[in-house]
């Protein structure tokens, strides 16, 4: 009777509790959103890279490193050579080496050029290794395999001849139409910013770049248009008839062709260690090394201090949504301040007919914890609703996979906090009330 | 015999006056009896309506309701006292608005079975029928939302609503003053026939001195009040 009673005065008064209602799911939405953003980011970043025990740059910060080397955001400071790769790949403590190229896009998709050892030695989430839904690793310097994402937007079939462009962006002044590439595998969703990613063999890569630069014209062009561009200028030009052997040699095994390789820039190494006890000495060694000034870092290390960095950003928007629950508890309040003279005659009615002092302060805290609770359970609907609206965008826009708003301790510890709230605050005039009849008696207004 | 109201040397003063509202040196109402109350605005009748249902506390003396001794009762056990043994009809806004005419019948029986710590009637829906047969309630009317009944309706459901949980007495405060007289003249006829069929007492406030004449007895408030003949300012409720 109690809840027919508080659901019935609550329909008496529609719009005014739809807004308040509707207030409290918009504050509640940006809790459950900046929240769930925060800790799906999170898990995005830490998903990203799992099997690699150091990453090897050109000597930079930790963070650069890291952000360029995995998320493809920022650019390397400098290079380092084949040689340094391959010294790497000969210490005893390494297992596996994977070198990376990065600076070029397609269709604003970062290109990366890698060997097939990559397919093999990199992990992601839960130490899950690379799968393909279609075709396999490239095993010639004209195979291209392409993440989830990219296949799915461009819509690339297997055996799709597609023409790289220079530059990071999507529009490009320099098309190297001379050497286009075939998509040779698809890799199946990972939800790391390999979906966004188009892999094509690393000395390609440099033997596309020489052609562009054959063309002095796209030389100037490219100095200006895009600063992002590898730095193999210098090596442009020097050496085109190696570069035109390669093209149509394959390269199965690194170590054979090893002068084709020279000129090779990397803008970072994915190390594998034979044991993770090595992983610091091997990072000091490298760290140390005078002669080439090269940076390691291990990626949890690295990722924690950018967690570090995120802190102050993520409590001032824990804050903010905290701020914007108060005031629609707030709106609340008022609501129900507003309705109490309204309601002197409802409540002088119900003691009249014996209910006491306390089930009147029983029914606005029931009728306040109502408001909320809607409120919440409309917020979390919310929630969900915009992730199903906007995963696709947020994934293709910001290489972020969202998935939807679950269960979580955050979930119910917020909920506590606005019953908790609203319970609070609806004391003030369900006191008020609980007063007023007692002292007024039954006489209505 | 036992009285439905028994009042000896009652004074009631509100929080932060002087002067007691409410002095009566004795009053006693038979059980049974259908009494006429008649007085003005400020004369103390609502004090005394407040105190007789059990809402209000007296300062001094005794007060006596169907043999419960109010003052000596907790908040707690003068409300359940209220849930069983009074009904109250008010003025107007006797009903809640949102709630069907027949749910605001329901609810002053759950108040009382709350009350007597028990689950509803199983005669209940007997008791009900009867009632509001009599009081020609039909179910399209009982079924219609109480802030669409016109005054008369209402009227007749806010008796259903204080008989509901056969009282032993009813306490009526103005509860003619919106009606018209043809309404008026039924909405009594009808309340003091109920109230015989169930045997209650009844109280029955009203500044309209011409409704006396159906009452047993009248009786006016300046009478009774003592303490109002030498009080200048009056509370105003």
């Amino acid at each position: 009777m109690l809840a027919k009673l508080t659901l019935a005065s609550l329909k008496a008064r529609k719009l005014m509790v739809g807004l308040t209602v509707f207030s409290i799911a918009v504050s509640m939405f940006v809790l459950f959103s900046v929240e769930h953003l925060r800790t799906e980011v999170r898990a995005n970043f830490e998903r990203a890279v799992s099997g690699v025990d150091l990453i090897v740059g050109a000597r930079t910060s930790q963070l650069n490193l890291l952000l360029y080397s995995v998320f493809h955001i920022g650019s390397p400071s400098s290079n380092i050579t084949w040689h340094e790769y391959q010294k790497l790949a000969d210490m005893k403590q390494v297992k596996w080496a994977v070198p990376i190229s990065l600076g070029d896009s397609h269709q604003g998709f970062p290109v990366v050029g890698t060997t097939p050892a990559y397919f093999l030695h990199y992990r992601y989430a839960d130490k899950q290794a690379l799968r393909f839904v279609a075709g396999e690793a490239f095993d010639n310097p004209k195979g291209m395999v392409l993440g989830a994402k990219v296949a799915q937007q461009l819509m690339y079939q297997p055996e799709q001849a597609v023409v790289l462009a220079h530059g990071t962006g999507k529009v490009s002044f320099t098309k190297h139409s001379q050497f286009p590439f075939a998509v040779q595998g698809i890799l199946d969703v990972t939800g790391t910013p390999i979906d966004q990613s188009v892999f094509v063999p690393i000395e390609s890569i440099d033997v596309m770049h020489k052609q562009g630069f054959s063309n002095f014209k796209r030389q100037i062009i490219n100095k200006h248009a895009s600063k992002k561009s590898n730095a193999t200028t210098q090596t442009a030009g020097k050496a085109d008839g190696h570069a035109e052997d390669n093209a149509h040699s394959p390269h199965d095994e690194h170590a054979s062709h090893q002068d084709a390789h020279n000129n090779i820039q990397l803008s970072a190494i994915y190390l594998g260690l034979t044991s993770k006890i090595s992983t610091l000495q091997v990072q000091r060694s490298i760290n140390t090394d005078r002669q080439a000034p090269m940076s390691a870092i291990l990626p949890g290390v690295a990722l924690a201090e950018l967690w570090n960095l995120m802190k102050g950003i993520e409590s001032s928007l824990s804050l903010v949504s905290s701020l914007i629950l108060l005031a629609a508890m707030l709106g609340m309040l008022t609501m129900l301040l507003a309705s109490m003279h309204e309601r002197q005659r409802e409540i002088a009615v119900l003691r009249a007919l014996g209910a006491n002092a306390f089930l009147i302060v029983l029914l606005i805290e029931c009728e306040a914890l109502c408001l909320a609770l809607t409120g919440c359970i409309l917020g979390y609907l919310m929630t969900n609703g915009a992730i199903w609206l906007l995963t696709d965008f947020v994934q293709t826009k910001f290489g972020l996979l969202i998935s939807p708003l679950g269960y979580s301790d955050a979930l119910i510890h917020y909920t506590i906090l606005a019953l908790g709230l609203a319970g609070l605050l609806a004391l003030g005039p369900a006191l008020s009330a609980y007063r007023g009849a007692l002292n007024r008696g039954l006489t209505a207004p | 015999m036992s009285f439905a109201v028994d009042i000896e040397n009652l004074s009631f003063t509100w929080p932060k006056q002087d002067t007691p509202t409410l002095t009566i040196p004795r009053w006693q109402v038979a059980q049974g009896e259908h009494v006429f109350l008649q007085g003005h605005s400020g004369s103390g009748k609502s004090t005394l309506l407040n105190l007789l249902c059990g809402v209000l506390v007296a300062n001094n003396g005794r007060l006596s309701v169907l043999d419960h001794e109010l003052n000596q009762l907790s908040s707690r056990q003068r409300d359940r006292f209220r849930a069983r043994k009074l009904g109250v009809i008010f003025q107007q806004f006797n009903l809640l608005p949102y709630l069907t005419a027949k749910e605001n019948i329901q609810l002053g029986q759950w108040f009382t079975d709350r009350a007597n710590a028990i689950k509803p009637h199983t005669d209940a829906s007997e008791h009900f029928e009867q009632l509001t047969t009599s009081l020609g309630l039909n179910q399209q009317l009982l079924n219609k939302q109480a802030s669409t009944l016109s005054v008369g309706q209402q009227q007749r459901v806010a008796v259903a609503r204080a008989l509901i949980c056969q009282p032993q007495l009813i306490i009526a405060d103005e509860p003619t003053s919106a009606l018209d007289t043809e309404h008026r003249d039924r909405f009594i006829d009808l309340l003091l026939t109920q109230s015989r069929a169930h045997k209650a007492s009844v109280i029955f406030v009203s500044h309209d001195r011409s409704l006396a004449g159906a009452f047993h007895s009248q009786i006016n408030m300046q009478e009774l009040n003592r303490g109002h003949i030498e009080q200048e300012v009056s509370h105003v409720s």
